[in-house]
Protein backbone atom coordinates (compact mmCIF):
# COMPACT_ATOMS: atom_id res chain seq x y z
CA UNK A 1 0.00 0.00 0.00
CA UNK A 2 1.27 3.36 -1.00
CA UNK A 3 2.06 6.19 1.60
CA UNK A 4 -0.64 8.53 -0.28
CA UNK A 5 -3.20 5.63 0.06
CA UNK A 6 -1.88 4.84 3.70
CA UNK A 7 -2.38 9.07 4.39
CA UNK A 8 -5.98 8.71 2.56
CA UNK A 9 -7.88 5.99 4.63
CA UNK A 10 -5.63 7.87 8.01
CA UNK A 11 -7.71 10.88 6.85
CA UNK A 12 -10.99 8.94 6.50
CA UNK A 13 -10.68 6.84 9.77
CA UNK A 14 -10.18 10.03 11.57
CA UNK A 15 -12.63 11.73 10.02
CA UNK A 16 -15.36 8.83 10.84
CA UNK A 17 -14.09 8.84 14.23
CA UNK A 18 -14.54 12.67 15.11
CA UNK A 19 -17.86 12.57 13.02
CA UNK A 20 -20.82 14.37 14.90
CA UNK A 21 -23.86 11.81 15.63
CA UNK A 22 -25.60 12.45 12.96
CA UNK A 23 -23.17 12.69 10.00
CA UNK A 24 -21.39 9.65 11.21
CA UNK A 25 -23.01 7.44 9.04
CA UNK A 26 -22.26 9.90 6.02
CA UNK A 27 -18.58 9.40 7.15
CA UNK A 28 -18.37 5.56 7.05
CA UNK A 29 -20.11 5.99 3.76
CA UNK A 30 -17.43 8.24 2.34
CA UNK A 31 -14.51 6.21 4.08
CA UNK A 32 -15.94 3.49 1.99
CA UNK A 33 -15.30 4.73 -0.85
CA UNK A 34 -11.97 6.07 -0.29
CA UNK A 35 -11.11 1.92 0.36
CA UNK A 36 -12.68 1.50 -3.57
CA UNK A 37 -11.13 4.51 -5.63
CA UNK A 38 -8.29 2.97 -7.11
CA UNK A 39 -5.86 6.31 -7.82
CA UNK A 40 -4.14 6.83 -4.76
CA UNK A 41 -3.84 10.77 -5.56
CA UNK A 42 -7.76 10.86 -5.78
CA UNK A 43 -8.29 8.70 -2.97
CA UNK A 44 -6.43 11.02 -1.10
CA UNK A 45 -7.80 13.94 -2.64
CA UNK A 46 -11.44 11.96 -2.16
CA UNK A 47 -10.44 12.02 1.72
CA UNK A 48 -9.24 15.57 2.16
CA UNK A 49 -13.13 16.61 1.03
CA UNK A 50 -14.65 13.89 3.46
CA UNK A 51 -12.95 16.53 6.04
CA UNK A 52 -16.05 18.65 5.21
CA UNK A 53 -18.12 16.32 7.43
CA UNK A 54 -16.65 17.17 10.34
CA UNK A 55 -17.97 21.22 10.35
CA UNK A 56 -21.42 19.97 10.35
CA UNK A 57 -22.46 19.28 13.70
CA UNK A 58 -25.66 17.78 13.98
CA UNK A 59 -27.49 15.17 16.55
CA UNK A 60 -28.87 12.00 15.59
CA UNK A 61 -31.89 12.50 13.69
CA UNK A 62 -35.13 11.93 14.21
CA UNK A 63 -35.74 8.69 12.49
CA UNK A 64 -39.73 8.41 13.69
CA UNK A 65 -42.34 10.00 15.85
CA UNK A 66 -41.83 7.70 18.55
CA UNK A 67 -38.30 8.88 19.01
CA UNK A 68 -39.95 12.88 19.85
CA UNK A 69 -40.93 12.41 23.67
CA UNK A 70 -37.63 11.54 24.64
CA UNK A 71 -36.30 14.19 22.57
CA UNK A 72 -38.79 16.39 24.33
CA UNK A 73 -37.81 15.45 27.82
CA UNK A 74 -34.17 16.02 26.78
CA UNK A 75 -34.72 19.16 25.46
CA UNK A 76 -36.69 20.82 28.72
CA UNK A 77 -33.86 18.76 30.43
CA UNK A 78 -31.55 20.57 29.20
CA UNK A 79 -33.21 23.82 28.42
CA UNK A 80 -33.60 24.02 32.10
CA UNK A 81 -30.06 23.27 33.06
CA UNK A 82 -28.73 25.82 30.64
CA UNK A 83 -31.16 28.76 31.44
CA UNK A 84 -29.47 28.85 34.64
CA UNK A 85 -26.13 28.18 33.16
CA UNK A 86 -26.31 30.64 30.64
CA UNK A 87 -27.09 33.19 33.60
CA UNK A 88 -23.20 33.12 33.76
CA UNK A 89 -21.91 34.85 30.78
CA UNK A 90 -24.52 37.93 31.21
CA UNK A 91 -23.56 38.76 34.73
CA UNK A 92 -20.10 38.37 34.32
CA UNK A 93 -20.56 40.53 31.36
CA UNK A 94 -23.06 43.03 34.03
CA UNK A 95 -20.41 42.71 37.00
CA UNK A 96 -17.64 44.03 34.55
CA UNK A 97 -19.34 46.96 33.54
CA UNK A 98 -20.57 47.65 36.94
CA UNK A 99 -17.34 47.85 37.99
CA UNK A 100 -16.41 50.25 35.28
CA UNK A 101 -19.37 52.36 36.31
CA UNK A 102 -18.02 52.81 39.72
CA UNK A 103 -14.37 54.01 38.46
CA UNK A 104 -15.77 55.70 35.32
CA UNK A 105 -14.19 59.41 35.36
CA UNK A 106 -15.86 60.60 32.80
CA UNK A 107 -19.55 60.77 31.13
CA UNK A 108 -18.95 59.00 27.98
CA UNK A 109 -17.42 55.73 30.36
CA UNK A 110 -20.44 56.58 32.48
CA UNK A 111 -22.78 56.09 29.74
CA UNK A 112 -20.77 53.44 28.03
CA UNK A 113 -20.31 51.13 31.41
CA UNK A 114 -24.75 51.86 31.83
CA UNK A 115 -25.45 50.72 28.39
CA UNK A 116 -23.05 47.41 29.25
CA UNK A 117 -24.95 46.82 31.85
CA UNK A 118 -28.28 47.46 30.40
CA UNK A 119 -27.63 44.75 28.10
CA UNK A 120 -27.07 42.41 30.96
CA UNK A 121 -29.97 43.05 32.79
CA UNK A 122 -32.11 42.22 29.62
CA UNK A 123 -30.67 39.22 28.83
CA UNK A 124 -30.64 38.30 32.90
CA UNK A 125 -34.23 38.97 32.93
CA UNK A 126 -35.26 37.28 29.63
CA UNK A 127 -33.00 34.25 31.12
CA UNK A 128 -34.82 34.26 34.59
CA UNK A 129 -38.38 34.48 32.94
CA UNK A 130 -37.29 31.55 30.55
CA UNK A 131 -36.19 29.70 33.82
CA UNK A 132 -39.69 30.13 35.47
CA UNK A 133 -41.27 29.25 32.10
CA UNK A 134 -39.35 26.10 32.31
CA UNK A 135 -39.87 25.20 36.11
CA UNK A 136 -43.81 25.10 35.63
CA UNK A 137 -43.36 22.92 32.85
CA UNK A 138 -40.88 20.43 34.68
CA UNK A 139 -43.83 20.28 37.82
CA UNK A 140 -46.53 19.50 34.90
CA UNK A 141 -43.79 16.50 34.01
CA UNK A 142 -43.91 15.33 37.46
CA UNK A 143 -47.78 14.66 36.98
CA UNK A 144 -48.32 10.87 36.02
CA UNK A 145 -51.33 12.35 33.51
CA UNK A 146 -49.11 14.38 31.46
CA UNK A 147 -46.18 12.05 30.82
CA UNK A 148 -48.67 9.40 29.55
CA UNK A 149 -50.48 12.42 27.44
CA UNK A 150 -46.55 12.70 25.75
CA UNK A 151 -46.01 9.65 25.42
CA UNK A 152 -49.66 8.27 23.97
CA UNK A 153 -50.48 11.12 21.69
CA UNK A 154 -46.85 11.25 19.77
CA UNK A 155 -48.46 14.09 17.62
CA UNK A 156 -49.28 16.28 19.99
CA UNK A 157 -45.75 15.94 21.62
CA UNK A 158 -44.27 16.28 18.38
CA UNK A 159 -46.36 19.80 18.09
CA UNK A 160 -45.20 20.72 22.02
CA UNK A 161 -41.50 20.24 20.92
CA UNK A 162 -41.77 22.26 18.21
CA UNK A 163 -43.07 25.18 20.25
CA UNK A 164 -40.41 24.58 22.70
CA UNK A 165 -37.64 24.86 19.95
CA UNK A 166 -39.01 27.89 18.96
CA UNK A 167 -39.87 29.52 22.21
CA UNK A 168 -36.21 28.55 23.13
CA UNK A 169 -35.03 30.23 19.84
CA UNK A 170 -35.01 33.69 21.39
CA UNK A 171 -31.44 34.93 19.22
CA UNK A 172 -32.31 38.69 19.10
CA UNK A 173 -32.75 39.05 22.95
CA UNK A 174 -29.98 37.91 22.91
CA UNK A 175 -28.05 40.26 20.18
CA UNK A 176 -29.76 43.31 21.22
CA UNK A 177 -27.52 42.48 24.45
CA UNK A 178 -24.47 41.62 22.52
CA UNK A 179 -25.27 44.99 20.57
CA UNK A 180 -25.27 46.72 24.18
CA UNK A 181 -22.26 45.50 25.42
CA UNK A 182 -20.27 46.00 22.36
CA UNK A 183 -21.54 49.91 22.01
CA UNK A 184 -21.05 50.33 25.75
CA UNK A 185 -17.35 49.06 25.58
CA UNK A 186 -16.80 51.24 22.40
CA UNK A 187 -18.00 54.23 24.16
CA UNK A 188 -16.33 53.66 27.81
CA UNK A 189 -12.90 53.27 25.39
CA UNK A 190 -13.94 56.47 23.85
CA UNK A 191 -12.07 59.02 25.79
CA UNK A 192 -9.68 56.93 27.40
CA UNK A 193 -6.38 55.29 26.05
CA UNK A 194 -7.87 52.02 24.12
CA UNK A 195 -6.57 48.62 25.90
CA UNK A 196 -6.16 46.80 22.60
CA UNK A 197 -6.01 43.39 24.73
CA UNK A 198 -8.62 44.03 26.90
CA UNK A 199 -10.90 45.04 23.47
CA UNK A 200 -9.59 41.77 21.41
CA UNK A 201 -10.40 39.44 24.56
CA UNK A 202 -13.62 41.65 25.28
CA UNK A 203 -14.49 40.89 21.20
CA UNK A 204 -13.11 37.32 21.29
CA UNK A 205 -15.88 36.62 24.07
CA UNK A 206 -18.64 38.33 22.41
CA UNK A 207 -18.20 36.61 19.21
CA UNK A 208 -17.50 33.18 20.52
CA UNK A 209 -21.12 33.45 22.67
CA UNK A 210 -22.83 34.73 18.92
CA UNK A 211 -21.37 31.60 17.57
CA UNK A 212 -22.67 29.24 20.38
CA UNK A 213 -26.06 31.10 19.59
CA UNK A 214 -26.35 30.67 16.11
CA UNK A 215 -24.59 26.80 15.94
CA UNK A 216 -27.81 25.97 18.83
CA UNK A 217 -30.12 28.10 16.21
CA UNK A 218 -29.55 25.67 13.40
CA UNK A 219 -29.62 22.71 15.51
CA UNK A 220 -33.04 23.97 16.36
CA UNK A 221 -34.19 24.61 13.24
CA UNK A 222 -32.92 21.24 11.58
CA UNK A 223 -34.98 20.09 14.45
CA UNK A 224 -37.68 21.62 13.51
CA UNK A 225 -38.03 20.72 9.73
CA UNK A 226 -37.27 16.82 10.88
CA UNK A 227 -40.29 17.28 12.83
CA UNK A 228 -42.46 18.91 10.19
CA UNK A 229 -41.16 15.94 7.82
CA UNK A 230 -42.28 13.36 10.12
CA UNK A 231 -45.55 15.16 10.56
CA UNK A 232 -45.94 15.18 7.18
CA UNK A 233 -45.35 11.52 6.69
CA UNK A 234 -48.42 11.38 8.36
CA UNK A 235 -50.46 13.68 6.83
CA UNK A 236 -50.10 16.28 8.79
CA UNK A 237 -48.54 19.09 6.78
CA UNK A 238 -47.29 21.79 9.06
CA UNK A 239 -45.25 23.63 6.57
CA UNK A 240 -44.17 23.95 3.16
CA UNK A 241 -41.10 22.29 2.49
CA UNK B 1 -38.82 29.65 10.48
CA UNK B 2 -38.25 26.28 8.75
CA UNK B 3 -35.29 24.92 6.96
CA UNK B 4 -35.83 25.33 3.41
CA UNK B 5 -34.01 22.62 0.79
CA UNK B 6 -31.34 25.17 -1.09
CA UNK B 7 -31.58 24.74 -5.10
CA UNK B 8 -28.49 25.56 -5.89
CA UNK B 9 -27.21 24.44 -9.56
CA UNK B 10 -24.99 22.03 -7.61
CA UNK B 11 -28.35 20.05 -6.07
CA UNK B 12 -29.74 20.93 -9.66
CA UNK B 13 -26.42 18.71 -10.87
CA UNK B 14 -26.71 15.81 -8.57
CA UNK B 15 -30.62 15.54 -8.57
CA UNK B 16 -30.08 15.38 -12.21
CA UNK B 17 -27.55 12.81 -11.71
CA UNK B 18 -30.31 10.81 -10.09
CA UNK B 19 -33.10 11.02 -12.90
CA UNK B 20 -30.68 9.64 -15.64
CA UNK B 21 -31.63 6.29 -13.75
CA UNK B 22 -34.27 6.43 -11.74
CA UNK B 23 -34.42 3.30 -9.89
CA UNK B 24 -30.67 2.37 -9.97
CA UNK B 25 -28.95 2.46 -6.19
CA UNK B 26 -26.22 4.89 -6.95
CA UNK B 27 -22.51 5.01 -4.90
CA UNK B 28 -21.11 8.52 -3.68
CA UNK B 29 -18.07 7.99 -6.04
CA UNK B 30 -19.96 7.48 -9.03
CA UNK B 31 -22.23 10.19 -8.32
CA UNK B 32 -18.98 12.27 -7.49
CA UNK B 33 -17.44 11.45 -10.89
CA UNK B 34 -20.43 11.97 -13.32
CA UNK B 35 -21.17 15.18 -12.00
CA UNK B 36 -17.38 16.60 -11.39
CA UNK B 37 -18.71 17.63 -7.62
CA UNK B 38 -15.73 16.96 -5.33
CA UNK B 39 -16.81 15.03 -1.83
CA UNK B 40 -16.77 18.33 -0.02
CA UNK B 41 -19.28 19.30 -2.09
CA UNK B 42 -21.42 16.36 -2.91
CA UNK B 43 -21.30 14.96 0.77
CA UNK B 44 -23.62 18.24 2.35
CA UNK B 45 -26.05 17.86 -0.69
CA UNK B 46 -26.74 14.26 -0.15
CA UNK B 47 -27.27 14.31 3.33
CA UNK B 48 -29.58 17.86 2.92
CA UNK B 49 -31.61 15.69 0.46
CA UNK B 50 -31.73 12.95 3.09
CA UNK B 51 -32.95 15.23 5.80
CA UNK B 52 -35.89 16.31 3.56
CA UNK B 53 -37.09 12.64 2.98
CA UNK B 54 -35.87 12.93 -1.00
CA UNK B 55 -33.44 10.52 -0.62
CA UNK B 56 -32.89 7.49 0.91
CA UNK B 57 -29.87 5.35 2.27
CA UNK B 58 -28.92 1.97 2.46
CA UNK B 59 -25.65 -0.32 2.65
CA UNK B 60 -24.95 -2.72 0.22
CA UNK B 61 -25.15 -6.35 0.96
CA UNK B 62 -21.23 -7.10 1.96
CA UNK B 63 -19.66 -9.48 0.04
CA UNK B 64 -16.51 -11.03 1.34
CA UNK B 65 -13.49 -9.61 1.87
CA UNK B 66 -14.76 -6.01 0.70
CA UNK B 67 -16.60 -3.38 3.32
CA UNK B 68 -20.07 -2.59 2.28
CA UNK B 69 -20.63 0.28 0.21
CA UNK B 70 -23.01 3.24 1.36
CA UNK B 71 -25.52 3.95 -1.56
CA UNK B 72 -28.26 6.29 -2.40
CA UNK B 73 -31.78 6.42 -4.24
CA UNK B 74 -34.29 8.90 -4.91
CA UNK B 75 -37.59 8.40 -2.87
CA UNK B 76 -40.64 8.83 -4.53
CA UNK B 77 -40.94 12.44 -3.15
CA UNK B 78 -37.48 13.03 -4.00
CA UNK B 79 -38.36 12.16 -8.03
CA UNK B 80 -41.00 14.19 -8.10
CA UNK B 81 -39.14 17.40 -6.81
CA UNK B 82 -36.03 16.14 -8.95
CA UNK B 83 -38.26 16.61 -11.91
CA UNK B 84 -39.63 19.48 -10.94
CA UNK B 85 -36.38 21.24 -9.90
CA UNK B 86 -34.32 19.70 -12.93
CA UNK B 87 -36.96 21.17 -15.08
CA UNK B 88 -36.22 24.52 -13.72
CA UNK B 89 -32.90 24.80 -13.56
CA UNK B 90 -30.81 24.64 -17.18
CA UNK B 91 -28.14 21.91 -15.38
CA UNK B 92 -25.02 22.56 -17.55
CA UNK B 93 -22.46 19.30 -17.71
CA UNK B 94 -19.75 19.56 -15.17
CA UNK B 95 -16.80 18.93 -17.50
CA UNK B 96 -14.06 16.70 -16.25
CA UNK B 97 -14.73 14.57 -13.52
CA UNK B 98 -13.35 15.17 -10.54
CA UNK B 99 -11.85 11.94 -9.43
CA UNK B 100 -10.59 9.23 -11.97
CA UNK B 101 -10.29 5.89 -11.31
CA UNK B 102 -12.57 3.30 -9.53
CA UNK B 103 -11.77 -0.34 -8.26
CA UNK B 104 -14.81 -2.96 -7.63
Amino acid sequence: MSLLRIVALTISDEVVRWASPGCKEWAEGLERETRVIESDWAALRWAIGSTRVLLDRRATPLRSLDEVPNATYKLLDGALVRSVGFLLFPMMDGLLFLHWFFVARSTFERAGSAIGVLGSVIAVTYLLMEWRRLSLIERRRLKETWKDYIYNDVVACARFYKEQLKRCDKLWIYSSSYLCWMLGKALYDHYDHVDMFTWVLFSAWMLFILLVMLLVKRHKLRRIAEIDVLLAERGICETEL
Amino acid sequence: MSFKMRRSPQTALVLAEFLSDEQQWRYGYDISRNTGLKSGTLYPILMRLAEHRMLKTSWETAETGRPPRHMYKLTKDGLRTARAMVSESTVQPAGEPAYEGVGL
